[in-house]
């Protein structure tokens, strides 16, 4: 399957970027001044410590939070300057997530789940039951999230992604639920798709270990970038 | 305060929006009870009050002399709560004649009431239209003055016996007789009240002229002849008497069996008072004991009516205490951890609840003082120490309410604080089917009660009392337990197995992931459903009783009262002034029709006898098909006209006198030129059994041209008409233009008032507009908290969606739809529970109303108000989600675990 139609320098962007919550007095800025680009296929990770702004970083990507100031950039355009319903498409059409509790729709089983986002992505021809298959799930292709277990349900966010034809696959702390057994295979099912994929991976995480299974690694300290490189 | 009820307050101020939601859930559930009892409280008052008013004789205590009867008068007088106390006498008179100037004139039997001075000060049996009371004076009654064609200043002569010799007295004046049935009721204390026929003709002179010039030419009735008089109309002696009249004050402030206790306490202290002297007959106490029972039933029916409403209200406020079950779970967990008991966790609900109760309680107050100033008309008769009562229930009531939403919508997070690893158990209910049997018991006893007619009505010789077994009430109460608790055991199975055929096996399109969806919430629908399906079908059920009861209420008033306005008028007045023809180019009246109101005595009975216009009387007035045996309204009005002497005659007298139609019946009218009553021959034209204006059975119908020819009568005395308008706006035109003419005007509305209070005592157009007010408004609400609750709980989810890219309008699908789905399936259900319950209702009031009810009267436009109150809560709450989908912040929500 080939999910990128395109090769260019940066896929996604943030510059100058500050986001805060709250206001006057209790204002906290989350990020500050962050700039940095993703290129297509590239493999990111932002490490830090919690409250360092990696999960911040991770929503402004997708648009699921608007910048204080700053602008975020994807494929080129301007993400933070589209409205609520505008980044949904730009997020259908190639931005996915996995999250921390992967964040399962509760009502729907993992076939459900996964032709759910194909059906928004616009992949028609995306079957969820190969996605599931991939990822080790034919067998629960009928299960609710519920049923699953905390590495299985990452693994159907990870088929959801897929099914979405990522170009940007976001992971927020993928292991942070699992026990490190199911986390590694997790980990290793990522690592695997995404060379298979090609897609763009940025992958926060607070565990050292995990961040150095990427090629770059960009740390946060009290929402500011302070290295971007190689992991050592 | 302690901390943990700090803790609970501050929770309260955290979240304003969903505490604001909280409060005014509550403040409505709160107004509809505060409401009620406001209502309630004041119909048991006016049914008092009423009670107490509609008496024109309290007591009447039988003595044996006149020197007792002064004696016990004034010491009855002396005791609290006595208004007045009087020496009085009746006794009977054989005949009475008048030398006028066109020579003498004579009249029947009659009686007479002897009275002391001052007694028209608090006793209202008569009342003196012109003329004055003095010693050796009498006053005649109306009919009797017009009988011996007597004046003011004339002499009448009053023979006590066929055999004595008549004695002159001074005509003073005329009087208007109101309570005659009551004051000539032989008097026996052992029996009670006992109405009687009323005396044709009366007269009332002074207690010591009686005592002085009459009484000695009869014997006096004692104490041993008590029994011998006891027979209506069989009085043929003096009866010495004391009546007397309460003070009405404190008998009017509460209901009718606490003015019962009151009034039975002091007869019991006055009789006390006077040992052996007197036991009264106590008319009151009778009066009072029928409204008691009447206002047991009143308050039955309220409770049937209102309590169902409050309910579901209180339902709505443990749907909008869910709103907030995440953020208890995470207090609670919180609490838990730093050590928090079991008691602590229920400080913490219970100083919430007392913070919102109170806050509730106050604003649904004044809702509910807002309301019944607003709906009810005249008021409530509301008091700084009522108005206070009320606030304290209202806060109490919310408090209870706020408690009971509490902790139902957290006992999943209390009982896991407080006894974790307990296994999940069905409720006891459902082990034990109580659902089912509630269902299956209402059904025994509606097909128990059907099955008997419903003759748990007692209701035996056509009094307007009506005493009604309160079990029944039981049916259509268990029909609502029955089936909520069935569709809480359902929990929404029907609706999801629908669903998911709709889904398929496995959804992948937008309509099939609405269904899955739908499918695998049937527990959060059915909680949704549950409570709007309910709410629309106390709704249904309130409207459609109402609707049947007004209808009926309205059939009866017509029935009772003749047509839309009926104008009484002095004898010989309606044909000389051509009042039909005048009332008839008053504006708003559509047809009018002149009828007789006579009596004629068939055998030894006495019957009322209506002489009607068969060619315009259908115009003017509404003949129902039931009102006749054999046939139809049409046809016995045709055949009535086809036969000049013809007579429509009640079943009992055609049983009692074995008649068939075209029998020839010999009738004695009473024969207006000289007041006797001479014979007359009819023939049975038909069988009627209900007639316009008629008491029930004991009637006949005639042609009016003939019923004049034989009584030699002055013409029609009252005016049927029938109004295109209001009837009230009618009847006041009416009555300015045939006021010279000494006309009495009554209008429907009135009759209505008066028959419905009459018959049931109770005034449902109040009630019913507080509530279908209030059902309107919680159907509303209830439909915008379901969605407004629906997306509290579906946050994460719904951000999840649009994270992944879902357009907001797939996303607001998932909301709408499933309002959708309560909406109609609360509809469906509405129709179905509100029919029957009210089936039920109506069916057991079939002997409430004469005739009874043939089918539910419908009010569509109520019907159509409620479910558009619905539909309009759901859009209006759908277009907010719309709004605040827009508006969710992802980033925030997807980061909460």
């Amino acid at each position: 399957m080939s999910v990128l139609s395109t090769r260019r320098a940066e896929l996604a962007a943030v510059r100058e970027l500050t986001v805060a919550y709250g206001r006057s007095s209790a204002r906290v800025e989350a990020l500050r001044d962050v700039t940095l680009a993703i290129a297509p296929g590239e493999s990111v990770a932002l490490w830090g410590r919690s409250g360092s702004g990696k999960t911040t970083l991770l929503h402004a990507l997708g648009g699921l939070v608007a910048p204080s100031s700053g602008e975020v950039r994807w494929l080129g355009d301007s993400l933070s300057s589209l409205d609520v319903a505008a980044r949904g498409r730009a997020r259908a059409a190639g931005i996915a997530y996995v999250f921390q509790g992967a964040n399962l729709l509760p009502h729907f089983t993992a076939y459900e789940n996964v032709a759910f986002a194909a059906h928004h992505a616009g992949a028609g021809e995306v079957h969820p039951r190969e996605l599931l298959a991939l990822v080790g799930l034919e067998a629960k292709l009928d299960f609710l999230p519920s049923e699953l277990s905390g590495g299985e349900a990452q693994r159907v966010a990870i088929a959801r992604a897929l099914a979405q034809r990522a170009e940007l696959l976001l992971c927020d702390e993928p292991t942070g639920h699992l026990d490190s057994d199911t986390g590694t295979r997790v980990l290793d099912l990522i690592e695997r798709l995404h060379e298979a994929y090609g897609f763009a991976l940025v992958l926060a995480t607070h565990d050292a270990d995990v961040a150095a299974r990427c090629a770059r690694l960009i740390e946060l300290h009290d929402g500011r970038i302070v290295s971007d490189g190689r992991p050592a | 305060m302690s901390a943990t009820a700090r803790l609970g307050v501050a929770g309260l101020l955290r979240t304003p929006g969903r505490t604001l939601l909280r409060v005014a859930v509550l403040a409505v559930a709160t107004a509809l009870l505060g409401s009620m009892l406001l209502f309630v409280g004041h119909s048991l008052r006016t049914m008092s009050a009423g009670a107490v008013r509609a008496v024109p004789l309290d007591w009447q205590g039988p003595v044996g002399s006149a020197a007792s009867a002064r004696r016990v008068a004034a010491g009855a007088a002396r005791q609290p709560g006595v208004a007045q106390a009087s020496a009085t006498a009746t006794a009977p008179f054989a005949g009475a004649t008048s030398q006028g100037a066109n020579g003498a004139t004579s009249s029947s039997s009659g009686a007479v009431l002897a009275v002391s001075p001052g007694y028209l000060s608090g006793i209202k049996t008569f009342r003196i239209l012109h003329g004055a009371l003095r010693p050796g004076s009498v006053l005649l009654d109306q009919q009797m003055a017009a009988t011996l064609q007597a004046r003011v200043g004339g002499i009448v002569r009053l023979k006590p016996s066929p055999h004595a010799s008549a004695l002159p007295y001074r005509v003073g004046g005329v009087v208007l007789v109101s309570a005659p049935d009551v004051i000539f009721q032989p008097l026996n204390p052992l029996l009670g009240p006992a109405p009687a026929q009323p005396p044709a003709n009366v007269a009332v002179m002074g207690f010591e002229t009686f005592a002085r010039s009459y009484a000695p030419h009869l014997r006096a009735i004692t104490g041993g002849t008590l029994g011998a008089s006891a027979q209506p109309g069989a009085q043929d002696a003096v009866q010495w008497q004391v009546q007397a009249q309460l003070d009405p004050r404190p008998l009017t402030g509460g209901s009718p069996a606490s003015a019962l206790t009151r009034a039975t306490q002091t007869r019991n202290r006055v009789e006390r008072s006077l040992p052996g002297q007197v036991q009264f007959v106590d008319n009151l106490g009778d009066q009072l004991t029928t409204a008691a029972g009447d206002a047991l039933y009143a308050q039955t029916l309220y409770i049937m009516l209102a309590v169902p409403g409050a309910l579901i209200a209180l339902g709505l406020a443990y749907l909008a205490a869910l709103g907030t079950v995440e953020r208890d779970r995470r207090d609670l967990a919180l609490l838990r951890a730093r050590g928090a008991s079991r008691r602590d966790l229920l400080t913490l609900a219970g100083a919430e609840s007392v913070a919102l109760g109170t806050l509730a309680g106050l604003v649904g107050a004044a809702l509910a003082f807002g309301a019944v100033a607003a709906l009810v008309s005249g008021g409530v008769g509301l008091t700084v120490g009522r108005a206070l009562a009320t606030v304290a229930a209202c806060v109490v009531l919310a408090s209870v309410g706020a408690a009971i939403a509490r902790i139902a919508a957290s006992a999943d997070v209390l009982r896991a604080a407080v006894s974790e690893g307990r296994r999940e158990r069905k409720p006891l209910w459902q082990r034990l089917y109580l659902d089912w049997l509630a269902l299956a018991t209402s059904g025994l006893i509606y097909w128990l009660t059907a099955r008997t007619g419903f003759s748990a009505v007692v209701n035996p010789d056509s009094n307007p009392t009506l005493s009604l077994s309160v079990y029944m009430f039981f049916a259509p109460t268990l029909l609502w337990i029955g089936a909520t608790l069935l569709l809480v055991r359902l929990r929404g199975r029907g609706l999801a197995w629908l669903a998911r055929r709709l889904a398929g096996e496995r959804a992948s399109t937008p309509r099939g992931f609405l269904a899955a969806s739908a499918a695998r919430r049937g527990a959060a629908i059915n909680r949704g459903l549950v409570l709007v399906g309910l709410l629309l079908a106390f709704g249904v059920n309130l409207g459609l009783f109402a609707a049947t009861y007004d209808q009926q209420a309205n059939v009866d008033a017509q029935l009772t009262l003749g047509a839309d306005v009926v104008t009484s008028a002095p004898p010989g007045v309606a044909a000389r002034a051509h009042l039909a023809q005048r009332i008839g180019r008053v504006p708003g009246v559509q047809a009018t029709s002149a009828v007789d109101h006579a009596y004629a005595y068939i055998g030894p009975d006495l019957q009322d006898t209506y002489g009607i216009d068969t060619a315009t009387f259908t115009r003017a007035t509404t003949l129902r098909d039931s009102y006749f045996l054999g046939e139809g309204a049409a046809s016995a009005i045709a055949r009535l006209h086809a036969t000049p002497d013809g007579i429509l005659v009640g079943r009992e007298t055609i049983t009692d006198y074995a008649l068939r139609p075209g029998d020839l019946l010999k009738l004695r009218v009473l024969d207006r030129r000289d007041g006797r009553f001479r014979v007359a021959r009819f023939h049975v034209a038909g069988v009627v059994q209900e007639f316009p204006s008629a008491p029930k059975d004991s009637f006949m119908v005639a042609n009016l041209h003939y019923l004049e020819q034989v009584t030699h009568g002055q013409g029609p005395n009252t005016i049927f008409a029938r109004a295109s308008g209001d009837p009230a706006g009618v009847a006041r035109r009416v009555a300015a233009a045939t006021r010279a003419d000494g006309t009495q005007v009554k209008d429907i509305g009135q009759q209505t008032a008066q028959t419905v209070s009459a018959i049931t005592t109770v005034d449902l157009s109040g009630i019913s507009r507080i509530e279908e007010a209030f059902a309107i408004v919680l159907a509303a609400g209830a439909m915008a908290l379901f969605v407004t609750l629906a997306l509290a709980e579906r946050r994460r989810e719904l951000a999840t969606m649009a994270a992944l890219g879902a357009p907001l309008r797939s996303v607001g699908a998932f909301v709408w739809s499933e309002a959708a789905i309560v909406l109609g399936a609360g509809l469906a259900l509405a129709a179905g529970l509100g029919f029957l319950l009210a089936e039920m209702l109506v069916a057991m009031l079939q002997h409430v109303f004469d005739p009874p009810p043939d089918a539910l009267a419908v009010p569509w436009g109520f019907l159509a108000a409620l479910a558009g109150a619905a539909l309009a809560g759901a859009l209006l709450a759908t277009a907010l989600a719309a709004r605040g989908l827009r508006r969710l912040p992802l980033g925030r929500i997807l980061r909460e675990q």
